[in-house]
């Protein structure tokens, strides 16, 4: 079966470093796969470059078997990959309402204005938030915003959800409140998940496959389980020492 | 567009901007280079002219530092009642004319009861109210650089060390910066005819003014404009070269958490004796000064009716400068938001174009107006004139307060712009230009006041029949009564209260907006 998201050999620099040297990545349909890395290792940067807000300078990113970019070259746009992100810091409009950043997130779809405002609604229905409809995200708690920054990714419908290190102000219960919704969300509109963080708690509570990125490449990638009975890396070594709760 | 192509493109931008502010300047440089000379220009008289111009320079400069940078460590370290209307109204005096600030003093000095004060006089009165009416520039170079430190670094440091550690650490953090707006202040300061002219003496703005203004010889006025802004680039470039990475990181970096101001028992009070002090001997002595004669002979009828003559001439000039101004500063900050180098140039010429003397430039337009045709004559005197280069003069002040707004944008708006499909006119409506708000109003009352306070471009370039507030201030003060001219000069000083006191609103009408 073809992968949803398939990269061949990817190559980055941020100015001098080399952050992705050669990275083999592949998520399939409806995976949730857990990207684990020290800090600076290139994480973002494979997200980035998936989502298409970066171009690496050689190798290929495809999705849904299609060639989204090629050495140095984007061939589809960021909007029509069928992918939406929950930035690190959610990256919301302040300027606009909650229904006003659903809906300009809308735009690169085109949708007739009814089409439009059920599918805001549909959203903040499915994160619990309609009646934040008309607050601006200032005066929201940090919760709440990552529920509107959910509610404007899942109105895209997209295929995949890119989740960059987006939880880490929230509280232990905020948490995992907002983790068993997109949990929720996922298994009933089939979105793969790539998840970028540090915590235990978050792999544990979504995903279902861990990969490693380490030294610019993808050092492991497998099957929870598989990981954590037999990890390869060291990092993949203490985080299933976390995992089973052993620090 | 790729990324190679849109890097071009905003240096273009850059470039173009930058190169549309130097432009007036040029002709001057061209026509006076190679031309040969009815009169020296370099006399003992000028000789003299530039010794005090220098010593003006230094006295201003050390003056400023010596209270703004104290001043503003402890205004934006501590609590004090009444604290953002007190800091806000420290800028007041930078905002008027240096002139306006002598009459006051000369009125009170000739007060019978005050002869016991020092009257301020020659060069020593010109160091006292200049180095007063520039403090704003250290002091907020002070406040914007003790904003950037941290408040963990704050804390820590009054953890280890009580505030005498948090002084001496903000201290050393802000110096640097401070000392830069000092010496910018001292530059600014070397091309203003006001302050010198009411004490008696003679810079090299004064012998400017006098070869334009008395012998009517702009060519003299040219070549000694040519002659003080060579000094003054000898003099900024050092500065702009060492000073201005740390200036710009001051002024435009970013940070989440500032320090929140420290009730302090004893340094509280002392903030608050510091800005009322200052206030009171820059602003409240000089103005009580400016009261005497128009109590003891009030024209204000006279004088409301000259400023409802030159209201709409003075709005053309300053409106339309500060519409320029933004117009041109949101394009360079916008373009130069993505490069540290682009943004670094920009401030370097544009600094360098803000210490040039304002003669400069205008004698360059007024020189291109004679030789030009007249279907040019909307272009080369008019009003649209006197408001384009009166905005370009004042175009590093909007791009500093468009910068910082710029860098106040979290990239990742444009990322998620881009993951959503939001075409980048859309982005710019419905997100960017909202929350440029503040800045944009910001910079607009800022570059329409100090506008309205440069005498010389205005005076230089005003077509005929069309003469601003201050310049009518300026040139009916040597023969009007005194009640007459004080009290033109205070209902000016209202009007920019007034303006001062919109744009203290400004935080509640463009509330901090963070998701």
């Amino acid at each position: 079966m073809t992968p949803f998201v398939r990269c061949r050999g990817l190559t980055c620099h941020l100015g001098q470093q080399l952050v992705l040297d050669g990275a083999d990545f592949d998520v399939a349909d409806g995976e949730s796969v857990a990207l684990l890395g020290s800090s600076g290792s290139g994480k973002s940067t494979l997200l980035r470059v998936i989502a298409g807000l970066q171009i690496a300078e050689q190798g290929e990113v495809l999705i849904a078997g299609q060639q989204a970019s090629r050495d140095g070259r984007l061939l589809i746009p960021p909007h029509r990959r069928g992918i939406a992100m929950l930035f690190q810091d959610l990256a919301l409009w302040p300027n606009l309402t909650v229904a006003g950043n659903v809906c300009l997130g809308l735009a690169g779809l085109r949708l007739s204005r009814d089409e439009c405002q059920n599918r805001i609604a549909h959203a903040l229905d499915g994160c619990k938030i309609p009646e934040l409809a008309d607050r601006r995200p200032g005066t929201l708690s940090g919760g709440q915003q990552q529920r509107v920054a959910l509610a404007r990714a899942l109105a895209m419908q997209p295929k995949l959800l890119l989740l960059d290190e987006p939880f880490g102000g929230l509280d232990l219960i905020t948490k995992q409140a907002v983790l068993l919704q997109i949990a929720q969300l996922k298994s009933q509109l089939g979105f793969a998940v790539i998840l970028v963080t540090h915590d235990p708690v978050e792999v544990r509570g979504l995903c279902t496959s861990l990969a490693v990125l380490e030294g610019g490449h993808i050092a492991e990638h497998a099957p929870m389980d598989d990981i954590t009975a037999n990890p390869q890396t060291a990092l993949g070594k203490a985080f299933a020492r976390a995992m089973q709760g052993k620090g | 567009m790729g990324h190679g192509a849109k890097r071009i493109l905003r240096w273009v931008l850059v470039g173009a901007v930058l190169c549309v502010a130097i432009g007036p300047s040029l002709p001057l440089v061209v026509s006076t280079l190679g031309q040969e000379s009815p009169r020296p220009v370099w006399t003992d008289a000028f000789s003299r002219s530039v010794q005090t111009t220098l010593w003006l320079g230094v006295g201003v400069s050390v003056v400023s530092l010596l209270i703004g940078l104290p001043l503003g460590l402890l205004a934006a370290l501590y609590r004090f009642p009444a604290r953002w209307p007190l800091v806000l109204f420290q800028a007041l005096p930078l905002l008027l004319p240096s002139f306006l600030l002598c009459i006051g003093w000369s009125n009170l000095a000739a007060v019978t009861w005050t002869s016991w004060l020092p009257a301020p006089d020659g060069l020593a009165g010109c160091v006292f109210v200049m180095g007063l009416q520039m403090v704003p520039l250290p002091f907020f170079a002070t406040w914007a650089a003790c904003h950037n430190l941290t408040a963990s670094q704050i804390d820590a440091s009054r953890l280890h060390g009580g505030d005498k550690s948090v002084l001496r650490l903000s201290a050393r953090a802000c110096a640097p910066v401070a000392i830069v707006a000092a010496l910018l202040a001292g530059t600014l300061s070397l091309s203003d005819p006001g302050a010198p002219l009411i004490f008696g003496c003679r810079s090299m703005a004064i012998e400017i003014l006098t070869s334009f203004s008395a012998l009517f010889d702009y060519d003299l006025a040219g070549r000694q404009c040519l002659l003080l802004a060579g000094w003054v680039l000898l003099l900024t470039a050092p500065v702009l070269l060492v000073g201005l990475r740390w200036l710009a990181a001051a002024v435009l970096a970013r940070q989440t958490r500032p320090a929140v101001p420290y009730p302090h028992r004893a340094l509280s009070r002392i903030a608050l004796a510091g800005v009322l002090l200052v206030l009171f001997v820059g602003i409240v002595v000089p103005t009580f000064g400016l009261c005497l004669p128009a109590a003891q002979n009030p024209m204000i009828g006279r004088a409301a009716a000259k400023v409802g003559d030159t209201a709409s001439t003075t709005l053309i000039f300053t409106g339309g400068a500060a519409l320029v101004a933004v117009l041109f500063a949101a394009t360079v900050a916008l373009a130069a938001s993505e490069s540290s180098r682009a943004r670094l140039t920009s401030l370097a010429v544009l600094f360098a174009l803000l210490a040039m003397p304002p003669a400069l430039a205008a004698i360059g337009v007024s020189r291109v107006a004679t030789h030009s045709p007249q279907h040019l004559d909307w272009l080369t005197r008019s009003p649209l004139t006197v408001a384009l280069i009166l905005g370009l003069r004042f175009l590093p002040v909007a791009t500093i307060s468009m910068m910082r707004a710029v860098a106040s944008l979290s990239p990742s708006w444009t990322d998620a712009a881009r993951v959503h499909g939001v075409a980048a006119p859309r982005l710019f409506v419905r997100v960017i230009l909202p929350n440029l708000g503040s800045a944009i109003t910001v910079s607009l009352l800022l570059v329409t006041v100090l506008a309205a306070a440069d005498i010389t471009t205005t005076h230089l370039l005003q077509p005929p029949g069309a003469q601003s507030l201050p310049v009518a201030i300026f040139t009916v003060m040597a023969n009007s009564p005194e009640g007459l001219v004080a009290s033109l000069c205070l209902l000016y000083l209202l009007c920019v209260v007034l303006l001062l006191a919109a744009a203290s609103q400004i935080p509640r009408l463009w509330p901090r907006r963070v998701a």
